[in-house]
């Protein structure tokens, strides 16, 4: 069984199902030699990438001219026994975050000699692609630390007025005995009762908007990644000693990303709004609080 | 035993003038008091003082036998003691059974309803109600909170002559009726009048006044 360029087919008039006669080079006899082998043409390829103009490339090395055999085929050509056995095993991954497992479990199959071969990790697009990512990631960690402090003084400093508005209750309060700490769990109580209204309503916004988000986003991540006028593939590298350089290794595929705000990531912001909320109350209190009752009723006079 | 004693309280403001020097005094259940004395004489101080609202710069305030800051002053303000003010302070938002209620010991209602304010007007805004409605509101919370003492500053100043009359015979009934220690710091020298014990003071010192 044989695989042929594309390029290779048109030239020679050749198609799928028709056979090409093969001879055995012998560098010492400096001919061909030996029984002629005919393989079946079962495929076509297309190189992802060609060599760049003025390039300079042997025959020998243009990927176009390479013929793909099966292993059976190979050995007829060396005229020896077939020694069933891999010099190069090639694995591909779904998903990145495997890698490390499936490196180990190549690492313990039995009956390789590791002195004999190693085992080499290329992930160097997914990294490419997920380097913006990763930084991505690392700006919104800040923007929403940003947001956590901005919001926290933003909203202290809305409770300090309205407490300032209602001084005139408070010393009210503090007049007839009722303790700051029931007075700051009131105002409290009033906030979350808003934070509620705003939490709920935040649930059906957040999904829509992060799905805009990340659309956007993934945009602009893929807009630094070249673009090949063929296809894209996915799946597979192939990897050929000689010819390696001009097969180019695939993109991932634009499918897109799927953004969803998850339960725990809501919790986990409402605890951070709660955070915040109980903060600025407790600021906003204190310059209230550190009044006497008489000071207080003296302002309100 | 008095249910409050002042002593030898003395209290000056930052600035170091000294409003009230080295004051003695004893206040006991089933009398009222009236205070007098010219304007900034001390008299709102002392009353403060009294209420646990301030802290005295020397001397010491009882309870009972008992220095009011002991269990702190919120305990004091919350158990011992009940204020009207002259302008009232009553919580805008809420309504006469509700400001009644911040404080209240005993049923809200009753009390309204025996200081002369109607059914339909105890559930409404008290922002809707006379001055002389809203004070009576303010000796419904202080008599419903059942303290012993009702600290009571200018509490006709606000009201016209009439209704004046009617809040200072609630009081004195609050003092005589239900055996409270009623402190109430006046120019009305008509309230002055209806006091047990006319108290005053004059350059910092308190002294009871012939009547």
């Amino acid at each position: 069984m044989a695989i042929i360029s594309q390029d290779l087919a048109e030239r020679n008039e050749l198609k799928i199902g028709d056979y090409l006669t093969a001879h055995r080079y012998s560098a010492e006899d400096q001919g061909f030699a030996g029984q002629e082998i005919k393989v079946q043409i079962i495929g076509l390829f297309t190189p992802n990438a060609v060599e760049q103009f003025g390039e300079t490339v042997t025959t020998y090395d243009k990927i176009q001219n390479r013929v793909f055999v099966d292993l059976q085929t190979s050995k007829e050509f060396d005229g020896e026994e077939i020694n069933y056995g891999f010099s190069a095993l090639n694995v591909t991954i779904d998903d990145p975050q495997d890698m490390a497992r499936v490196v180990a479990e190549v690492k313990a199959l039995p009956g390789i000699d590791w002195k004999a071969f190693t085992v080499e990790v290329d992930n160097e697009t997914y990294e490419n692609a997920a380097a913006p990512l990763a930084t991505l990631n690392e700006l919104v960690v800040t923007l929403l630390v940003v947001i956590i402090v901005v919001s926290a003084i933003i909203l202290t400093l809305i409770l300090t007025l309205w407490t300032k508005t209602r001084i005139h209750e408070i010393g009210v309060f503090l007049s007839v005995g009722i303790r700051k700490s029931a007075i700051i769990g009131q105002y409290l109580t009033e906030v979350l009762l808003i934070a509620v209204l705003a939490f709920g309503l935040s649930y059906f916004t957040g999904n829509a908007v992060a799905g805009q988000i990340g659309s956007h986003l993934l945009e602009q991540s893929m807009q630094t990644e070249p673009k090949d006028d063929n296809d894209a593939v996915a799946g597979a590298a192939a990897v050929d000693v000689g010819a390696d350089n001009l097969i180019q290794k695939p993109l991932p595929t634009e499918n897109g990303i799927q953004v969803s705000v998850r339960l725990n990531n809501l919790a986990q912001l409402y605890l951070i709004g709660l955070a915040i909320i109980i903060v600025a109350v407790s600021a906003s209190s204190i310059t209230v609080m550190r009044l006497k009752p008489r000071e207080i009723l003296s302002k309100m006079s | 035993m008095p249910t409050l004693e002042l002593k030898n309280v003395s209290y000056a403001y930052e600035k170091g003038k000294a409003v009230l020097q080295n004051v003695s005094g004893s206040l006991e259940t089933g009398k009222m008091y009236a205070i007098l004395g010219p304007s900034g004489s001390g008299k709102t101080t002392l009353l403060s003082l009294l209420g646990g609202l301030d802290v005295p710069t020397q001397g010491g305030v009882l309870f009972d036998g008992e220095d009011i800051a002991a269990k702190g002053l919120e305990h004091h303000r919350r158990n011992h003691i009940s204020l009207i003010f002259q302008s009232y302070n009553l919580i805008d938002y809420m309504t006469p059974v509700e400001n009644v209620r911040l404080t209240a010991k005993l049923d809200a209602a009753p009390i309204l309803e025996r200081l002369g304010l109607e059914q339909d007007e105890i559930t409404r805004n008290v922002l809707k109600l006379s001055g002389g409605q809203q004070q009576r509101v303010a000796i419904a919370r202080a008599l419903a909170s059942d303290a012993p003492v009702i600290l009571a500053d200018e509490p006709t100043g606000n009201l016209d002559a009439d209704t004046a009359e009617e809040i200072t015979a609630i009081l004195k009934e609050s003092a005589h009726a239900f055996g409270k220690c009623v402190v109430v710091v006046t120019h009305s020298g008509e309230v002055a009048k209806q006091a047990d014990v006319v108290l005053e003071i004059k350059r910092g010192h308190l002294k009871e006044r012939e009547m």
